[in-house]
């Protein structure tokens, strides 16, 4: 009995000692016993941190809070690239919150002119949205890679081995049986050739046969994820210098038929937006206010002034999905389009238009810029040029010259050598010289069956009636008519406009041809009200130094890219063999894309496939395709990229152990967006001209022996010195006398660019000056100054530092309009022909392009429709993708503040297919495709088309911290958050025609992710 | 910053996040509050069964003299978990003292004053259940200071019985059993006040909470407190076999009370309310069967209906069972509830953070500690009268 109670009494000894130990921190906290207990910081505010800026109670002068630093950067949570002002604590160097810079044209509706000082932006709070205020969370992300991760055993065994810096630059640069140390009997014997081997085969042809392809060195692949302006320039000399072309960015994977459709009719410019604030009209094709856009809270906020002011903004909302607020009260409206049928119903419009003659037809008279700016128009179409349609002319889908026509000598070149119908005489006449032309012509000159570009458009509407584009958009013929109407109704402040949403389609292309060339008929662009294209960035590759030049490896990098991007397969010797053969050379081993840049989806498949040629290096920069490509992340292509026989050495340079770098044989730790360099351009939506600067406002990667914070610059300078590629080390930089400047760190290039950006010639008000002492304390740049000091010249730092300060350079805002007029305004011809489209032919297929546009079913790349591939009585919803504002990007699954607010995506569909089908709203569902299967919930919702089914994109993960791995044998627990919610892209539809390839826009490039087809069934409670 | 290669993964709390970003209301509760309100829910059921037997006159059970250490002992792991909690425990200590003006306004006052008292009730009949004699005998081979101490600790109860008045003990066994339906009822109300969380707001989880706390205090009684008895005496007491049924109907009534609960919001609920429906019958369903359900319900119910139900084992199990259950329903509604975003934003994923794993931890030690100080302060069963 003694025992029994003597244990109790340790038991209890121990019980209530511990306890009460533990619970001391809390007992402490009782102590000051308190009507407002632990006494808090504010008596308003209680504990929330302190101001970044404090004021004088006596006098009223601002002072900047000691306790904080406060940088200007440039958000990358998105690509709307806003303006941020960061806020660190000084004691601790952590970044404490994130708001807008206002400087930045982005962040504040009137923002700061450059000259402000910083001190009096203190009443000017700029705004970012959900994303930018948590991008603390994706540079904080406890899953970052922060040291050099070796693979241990096979591709993505998930097994990791931390090693040093020296070891990975040595590895990698000479190559050999790098993998012997990793256990994977695939790939321990096989000998790398690494970056020195392949620099030395810099002189060799890929394949003598096909000197087109380039040199081996065009074996190195930057296959570029999220890299975008000076941080693209950077990679790009590296690759450019080594001798190769392969490097590019994302673009075909988001929206680059968007791209090429504007530059079909807008030629050389990738973009138009509408001057929102000012409009009276806008059509929303794809997108909406607020939604995934250029910049996205930007075209939020005008939005949403213009809408409120009494004669403002009216505006549509053309998509399959109404997704998250854009369309609010009666200003706007919602029109749920069939998915891939927005060329139908611009079309429709265009029929109803010209029809109706509701264009502008001043404006598309004007043949010339000389002619409209007489008419007291801003802009001038090709609406009257004529071009040749006699399929047997030599010349046949080319626009007709003076000297074709007979008229003797060219007075005149380019544009104006084209020639029209006078209006005045009826007779032909090179443009030059004509004040009005022929809009409906049809007919011969010397000989040649033409018609007016205009003509052609026309034809090509009339090739369907307007109760047929209703039938085949769903949007009825009624409302077609009311849309188009209302469009007709504004003069030049009504804008068509568009995103992702018609163009990620195989007839994507001209879908956004269609939705761009409705534009053209009222005339609205350099208009207030109109479209923009923008004032653009400040040029930052030269001026005060040639950030781009290494003359030593001019022209080194020549040939086809693997993507076959820019080049007409006919120019390629397989198509010369195969003619010479006398074999058909249609259709191509893999498509071509002469129009296209940046088709990234393409990269792996053509690299497994070895087509045009095969790849020795990949690197993958912040990209992870096997997750955002549609199609990519099913298992048989993930086997061939896992093979190293087939791309024998992949680096990855990501944040953390991604969806795809976990297949990596190397991951080097490269920078969050809060630490990395680059100089990005602002977009047209803010009708000035701006670049501003991303600049490292922490540092948190390991440091290199020399004190260099890892980065993917850092690898590339490391490597290039190494093998001794020229334009690195000591002779780095050129300046503008010629002298070389050392390039050992990313600095010494960056700092020398935004030299260019400070000096670079003005526009008016737009010069930053120099940076003020107080400037320099409340950004605390005097420690930066001194380690970077000799990266600049001396005289070059108070302008750079001003640069720094600001986070840019910026035109102010007032300088946007000029009355009625844009102050940026494009003069070119406006195209309603593209020639060098109508002129090109499909590499599958051999049939040539349309020159303009017109309803095209969409198909796969050897043209059977997709409606014949999966039947639609089988297959009854086409699935969509959602870019939301909340989660999109693999690095916002490391925001866990956003997904609080949206832990999950589920499946949306409408109400009347969820009753059909007898699913409810939280229903587990699966969604079967012709390539596999996925688990999700439905989420009903009245704001989707029936037939259609919507997921947000960024959820699902399988790496990203989403599953476990270890590192050096210890484990890393992947985190359930990361990994909720279902994710279609691996199971969209597959081309059947092409290996591997994703359904594809073979005309302006885009990678479909709108048109797979899929079945769904409920799945029974608690499967 | 640390290396997070060779550093455990953690997943920030939440909390630290609402600074950043506006739209995320404060969410006031983690799972301490389901600690609290585990164990409030607790002690009401054991005292209103120890009161009720108590008037009955069985008070010679293994019950009442070893059910009252473990009700004083969860009283201190509640308040630990409460004080816990709450961010400035220091302003719920300061309203002892000044904070009486507009008492009757907060219900949190009403707490203040009364689990104390209950706490200090508990404390004492706790010495009271014990025999008297053999307390006496116990303090009084003592020395002076140590006997002293002792009689502080006791409430000098080797000197009187307050079970020897019939009216003082009736009216100490209805204050008892007062504070035995008070506890668990405060805990929901807590809850009820807080404004704007639909699954938080209804009267309904006042039912639920007293009713698992009688249920699983009755299984308590059948497997825990005979433990109890045998840890202090070495020998094991049967209970009395009706507590079976006391738990079989408080079960019958919990299964009632939830599903009717949710059909009642399925079908006349407002829109805030269907989405918390929503929530236990989407996201939270499989969990919420399975531990609150099934676990909580179902099986002890089977366990004790059937004839195995008078076995040490298949009590154990519904005991167990019982406990689980009623702890997972109350972490299915805390959590529920701030599951739930007020702007209508969706549903947040919950993220426990340290600080609640650890003040779970310190409780369960302070209750473990307190309960074998008093079991080890229960006199032998061969002590003899000494002085008096």
């Amino acid at each position: 009995m003694l025992e029994r109670r003597g244990i109790l009494a340790i038991a209890a000894a121990a019980g209530i000692g511990a306890g009460t130990a533990g619970f001391a921190g809390r007992l402490v906290e009782m102590i000051p016993i308190t009507n407002r207990g632990r006494k808090a910081l504010h008596p308003v505010y209680g504990n929330a941190s302190t101001p970044e800026w404090l004021r004088d109670t006596k006098t009223g002068a601002l002072k900047a809070n000691p306790q904080w630093t406060l940088r200007h950067t440039v958000d990358l949570q998105c690509h709307s690239e806003c303006g941020l002002q960061v806020k660190i604590d000084r004691a601790t160097g952590r970044i404490q919150r994130i708001i807008g810079n206002p400087y930045h044209p982005n962040t504040l509706s009137d923002y700061a002119p450059v000259s402000t000082p910083m001190i009096e932006t203190a009443r000017l709070p700029g705004t970012v949205c959900a994303r930018g205020n948590t991008g603390i969370q994706s540079a904080y992300d406890p899953y970052r890679v922060l040291v050099p991760l070796k693979r241990k055993g096979a591709r993505g065994s998930g097994q990791w081995q931390p090693i040093s810096w020296e070891r990975l630059i040595t590895e990698v640069s000479d190559g050999g049986k790098i993998f012997a140390d990793t256990g994977d009997p695939a790939s321990k014997d096989i000998e790398v050739l690494g970056f020195r081997g392949l620099y030395a085969k810099r002189g060799e042809l890929m394949d003598p046969k096909a000197p087109e392809l380039g040199h081996r060195t065009n074996g190195l692949v930057f296959q570029g994820g999220r890299i975008v302006g000076s941080r693209m320039l950077f990679a790009q000399r590296f690759v450019h210098s080594f001798g190769s072309v392969n490097v590019f960015d994302h673009v075909n994977e988001c929206e680059l038929s968007h791209h090429v459709a504007t530059r079909h009719v807008y030629p050389g410019v990738n973009m138009t937006q509408p001057d929102v604030r000012e409009a009276k009209f806008i059509m929303y094709w794809g997108t909406q206010p607020g939604d995934a856009n250029f910049p996205m809270q930007t075209q939020g906020k005008f939005a949403a002034e213009a809408r409120a002011r009494p004669d403002g903004l009216r505006y549509v909302v053309i998509d399959p999905l109404l997704s998250r607020g854009g369309v609010i009260g009666d200003r706007a409206n919602w029109i749920p389009i069939e998915p891939g049928t927005d060329g139908a119903l611009a079309m429709g419009m265009i029929r109803w238009i010209i029809e109706n003659k509701r264009y502008n037809a001043t404006n598309l008279a004007c043949p010339t810029l000389k002619a409209a700016e007489a008419a007291g128009e801003l802009s001038f179409t090709d609406a009257s040029h004529l071009v040749i349609v006699d399929p047997k002319h030599p010349k046949a889908r080319h626009l007709l010259t003076a000297e074709l026509a007979g008229l003797g000598k060219p007075a005149a070149v380019g544009v104006e050598d084209r020639v029209v119908i006078d209006a005045a005489s009826g007779a032909p006449a090179e443009a030059a010289g004509v004040a009005r032309a022929a809009i409906e012509y049809s007919g011969e000159v010397n000989g040649i069956a033409v018609k007016t570009a205009f003509r052609l458009l026309r034809e090509a509407a009339e090739e369907h009636t307007i109760a047929e584009y209703a039938a085949i958009s769903g949007v009825p013929e009624a409302r077609i008519i009311e849309l188009a109407r209302e469009f007709t109704s504004h003069g030049p402040r009504a804008v068509s406009t568009m995103y992702r949403g018609p163009v990620k389609h195989p007839n994507g292309y001209y879908n956004g041809v269609a939705v761009m060339l409705l534009n053209l008929l009222v005339g609205n662009l350099n208009h207030t009200g109109g479209l923009a294209t923008g004032g653009g960035g400040y040029d930052v590759k030269k001026g005060r130094y040639n950030v781009m030049a290494v003359p030593e490896a001019a022209g080194a990098a020549f040939g086809v890219i693997i993507n076959r991007e820019g080049v007409r397969y006919e120019d390629s010797s397989e198509y010369r063999v195969k003619v010479a053969a006398g074999k058909n050379p249609y259709p191509a081993k893999r498509p071509w894309f002469p129009l296209s840049f940046a088709v990234y989806t393409e990269t792996l498949p053509s690299a497994v496939s070895r087509y045009p040629y095969g790849v020795d290096i990949l690197i993958w920069h912040k990209a992870t395709p096997l997750y955002s490509v549609p199609s990519q992340g099913n298992p048989e292509f993930v086997a061939a990229v896992k093979d190293p026989k087939n791309i024998p050495l992949i680096i990855a340079s990501d944040i953390v152990v991604g969806d795809t770098s976990m297949y990596a044989d190397y991951i080097l730790p490269d920078v969050s967006f809060l630490e990395s360099w680059c100089h990005v351009d602002t977009y047209p939506t803010t009708l000035t001209k701006g670049t501003g600067l991303r600049w490292p406002v922490v540092s948190l990667t390991a440091k290199t022996k020399d004190g260099r914070h890892m980065a993917m610059e850092e690898f590339l300078i490391d490597v290039a010195k190494r093998i001794g590629m020229p334009g690195y080390g000591k002779k780095g930089v050129p300046d503008s006398e010629g002298k070389y400047w050392p390039l050992d760190r990313r600095e010494d290039w960056y700092l020398k660019a935004t030299a260019n950006l400070a000096y670079t010639k003005g526009v008016g008000n737009d010069v930053v000056p120099a940076a003020t002492a107080e400037e320099i304390a409340i950004a605390d740049l005097a420690p930066f100054q001194k380690e970077f000091g000799s990266s600049l010249k001396p005289e070059e730092w108070p302008a750079v530092l001003g640069v720094m300060v600001r986070g840019g350079r910026f035109q102010p805002a007032s300088a946007g309009r000029e009355g009625e007029k844009l102050t940026w305004r494009f003069t070119k011809p406006l195209h309603f022909y593209a020639e060098e489209t109508g002129t090109t032919r499909n590499s599958m297929t051999g049939a040539y392009f349309h020159g303009t546009t017109r309803w095209v079913p969409p198909a796969t790349a050897l043209g059977k429709p997709l409606d014949q591939l999966d039947n639609p009585k089988v297959w009854p919803f086409t699935i969509i993708t959602l870019k939301g504002a909340l989660q999109t990007h693999s690095r916002l699954a490391s925001n866990y503040a956003l997904r609080e607010i949206m832990p999950e995506n589920g499946v949306r569909m409408a109400v009347s297919d969820a009753a059909k089908l007898g699913v409810r709203n939280g229903d587990w569902i699966s969604v079967i495709t012709p390539e596999g299967r996925r688990r999700g919930r439905a989420v009903v919702v009245e704001g989707v088309r029936p037939g259609v089914i919507a997921f947000n994109v960024g959820y699902g993960h399988w790496g990203y911290g989403a599953t476990n791995y270890s590192v050096g044998g210890k484990r890393v627990a992947g985190d359930k958050v990361r990994r909720v919610g279902i994710h279609l892209n691996p199971v969209m539809r597959r081309d059947p025609d092409v290996w591997q390839m994703s359904l594809m826009d073979l005309t302006g490039g885009s990678v479909v992710f709108f048109n797979t087809r899929a079945r769904i069934e409920k799945v029974a409670a608690h499967a | 910053m640390s290396n997070p290669l060779t550093t455990p993964q953690f997943v920030p709390p939440l909390r630290s996040m609402t600074e950043l970003y506006n739209v995320v209301h404060q969410r006031p509760f983690s799972i301490l509050f389901a600690n609290y309100s585990w164990a409030l829910g607790i002690v009401g059921g054991l005292a209103l069964i120890w009161a009720i037997n108590a008037w009955r006159g069985n008070r010679e059970r293994v019950e009442h003299r070893f059910t009252l250490p473990l009700v004083a002992a969860l009283i201190i792991g509640g308040f630990v978990n409460i004080l816990a909690e709450v961010e400035q425990p220091g302003r719920l200590i300061y309203g002892y003292y000044l904070g009486w003006f507009t008492w009757d306004t907060a219900i949190i006052k009403y707490g203040i004053i009364l689990l104390p008292l209950f706490l200090v009730l508990a404390w004492w009949l706790s010495f009271q259940s014990m025999p008297r004699e053999r307390l006496a005998a116990e303090i009084g081979r003592l020395s002076s200071p140590w006997r002293e101490l002792a009689d502080f600790f006791t409430l000098w109860s080797r000197f009187y019985s307050v079970f020897d008045s019939p009216f003082f003990a009736r009216v100490v066994l209805v204050v008892m059993a007062f504070l035995g339906l008070f506890g668990p009822l405060y805990s929901a109300v807590f809850l009820m006040n807080e404004h704007g969380v639909p699954v938080w707001n209804s009267p309904a989880e006042a039912l639920l909470f007293l009713a698992s706390g009688i249920g699983a205090a009755a299984t308590m009684m059948l497997a825990i407190v005979p433990l109890l008895g045998w840890l202090a005496s070495g020998t094991w007491i049967a209970p009395r076999a009706h507590h079976r049924w006391t738990a079989v109907i408080a079960f019958a009534l919990c299964g009632l009370v939830w599903y009717g609960w949710m059909w009642w919001i399925g079908r006349f609920g407002t829109e805030e309310e269907l989405r918390a429906a929503n929530l236990f019958m989407g996201p939270y369903a499989e969990q919420i069967f399975w531990n609150w359900t099934f676990a909580g319900l179902i099986v002890p119910i089977v366990a004790l209906i059937t004839p195995l139900g008078r076995s040490v084992l298949a009590q154990a199990a519904a005991c167990i069972g019982a406990m689980w259950g009623s702890y997972a329903a109350r972490i299915g509604i805390v959590l529920g509830g701030e599951a739930i975003n007020r702007s209508g934003a969706g549903y947040y994923a919950f993220h426990t953070n340290f600080a609640a794993f650890w003040y779970s931890g310190v409780s369960l030690l302070l209750v473990g500690g307190f309960l074998a100080a008093l079991l080890a302060a229960t006199p032998r069963p061969s002590a003899t009268s000494g002085k008096a």
